[in-house]
């Protein structure tokens, strides 16, 4: 994995990305586009955000290599299988079909559509939930076109088709953080590296999160105190290198159990 | 953001700029400055890339370097400070943009700027007052600039008298002071980049 900071316009250093073994046959390298850089055709690899650019070399297909402009601020741009956290905001159709209407702050379509039938266990009627609104939901993001605006949310796993910790949140508290955040606690263990901030926390309380791609988190927790000072402690520690956030995270859970 | 229903294009994001004075209500200047500005960050936004949007952009002046008669500093601080904004949003762009005003002076007042003159870039607004009497001609200008290098020119907004030797002059110093600006501008997106990135340590 390497990287520089790169802007809007710059030219990208293909051959240091790729290497020198550039030919033609079957076997030549394959790069695979990442957010931030538009390819228009035939040749023009085009940054269109300012960040640092990273490139990933992967396996498969062999001797792939991933381009793209990382970014921890902006806003967010929905994608299927993204999971988000919205509030309901208004609900429409009739009884036998009806929609909910969910706010997602911080997206470019700001709004998205969930169908009372996207729940677990709403095969009938009588067992589907009834959201009031400003019901906080965690959801996945089913279909979404930039074209056709609204993105359709699901509430449950597609792959059990059971909750998994989908649908509404009860309780607890609802915060901003910035995209590049929100997408390092979904990552993977270790995908950056070491433990997160997630992972220093749990050593130290129990509580219960939930981060929506949009830029959002909900934290739950054993008291009202200890859910704001989870929430200081992932902002603050946003930027701070490992060792300096953990000293961090320890303080400021230490600072409100103490009060 | 969402986009109210009579502005909505199919194809395109709606870019939107409000220009809003230091002192009192909105007027003709300031819908001046929201042409100038949709004129030089519009063909710079890839708009395509986020159709049935709104792209809204709020310029609020602080203090207008500008006196009375001019519009200058305030315009091509507007582009600058626009463009900035753009770039920490990250909207996709297609280029970076730099703009700077030059003012020209006759030391003199009967004879013509340039030769005898003197020029300011980008002068602040006690050095405007003092030589307020004598400007002869103002310019405006904006480049585009790809990988640090100048690109096209996007904007020549010039008022008074000058010929056409000066304007070609005033390029010239303009696309000097822009690749000096955009240079400035890459060290503060790096140096940013590097504070927001400074969690992989």
């Amino acid at each position: 994995m390497s990287s520089e900071v790169i802007l809007p316009g710059d030219p990208i250093p293909l051959d240091s990305v790729i290497g020198n073994d550039l030919d033609d046959s079957d076997s030549g390298p394959v790069i695979q586009l990442g957010p931030g850089i538009l390819h228009i055709p035939p040749e023009t690899l085009l940054p269109i955000r300012a960040g640092t650019l990273t490139t990933l070399t992967r396996s498969k297909p062999p001797k792939s290599t991933t381009i793209y402009v990382d970014t921890s601020g902006g806003r967010y741009v929905p994608a299927v299988q993204d999971t988000i956290l919205g509030t309901v905001i208004g609900r429409f159709g009739d009884q036998e079909k009806s929609f909910y209407r969910v706010s997602i702050p911080g997206s470019a379509a700001p709004i998205g559509i969930l169908s009372s039938a996207a729940f677990a266990n709403a095969a009938s009627r009588h067992t589907r939930p009834n959201l009031s609104n400003g019901t906080t939901v965690y959801a996945r993001i089913s279909a979404f076109s930039i074209a056709l605006g609204e993105p359709e949310l699901e509430c449950f796993d597609e792959n059990t088709g059971k909750e998994g910790g989908f649908g509404e949140l009860k309780g607890g508290m609802l915060a901003d953080v910035s995209i590049g955040l929100a997408r390092r606690l979904l990552a993977p263990n270790g995908a950056y590296g070491g433990p997160s901030v997630v992972d220093a926390l749990g050593k130290l309380v129990p509580f219960e999160i939930a981060v929506g791609r949009n830029g959002r988190i909900w934290i739950d927790s054993e008291s009202c105190k200890m859910t704001v000072a989870i929430i200081t402690a992932i902002q603050e520690a946003e930027e701070l290198p490992r060792e300096q956030m953990e000293e961090r995270v320890q303080k400021i859970i230490k600072g409100a159990r103490k009060e | 953001m969402e986009v109210n229903k009579r502005d909505e294009l199919p194809d395109v994001a709606t870019l939107e700029i409000v220009v809003r004075p230091d002192v009192g209500v909105a007027s003709t200047r300031e819908q001046f400055l929201q042409d100038r500005i949709r004129r030089v960050v519009g063909p710079v936004i890839a708009l395509e890339l986020h159709p049935r949007t709104l792209i809204q952009i709020v310029v609020q002046i602080v203090q207008s370097g500008d006196t009375k008669a001019l519009n200058t500093i305030a315009l091509s601080a507007s582009i600058n400070a626009t463009y900035m904004a753009l770039l920490d949003a990250g909207v996709p762009l297609r280029s970076t943009v730099s703009a700077t005003s030059i003012v020209c002076y006759a030391t003199s007042s009967t004879q013509a700027a340039l030769t005898t003159g003197g020029v300011l870039i980008d002068p602040t607004r006690p050095e405007l007052e003092k030589i307020e009497k004598d400007i002869t001609s103002v310019h405006t200008i904006a480049y585009e600039l790809k990988g640090g290098q100048m690109e096209r020119l996007l904007l020549s907004e010039s008022v008074g008298s000058f010929t056409e030797d000066e304007v070609f002059e005033c390029y010239d110093a303009a696309a000097k002071v822009c690749e000096e600006t955009n240079r400035t501008m890459r060290e503060a997106v790096t140096k940013s980049v590097q504070q927001k990135g400074r969690w992989r340590d």
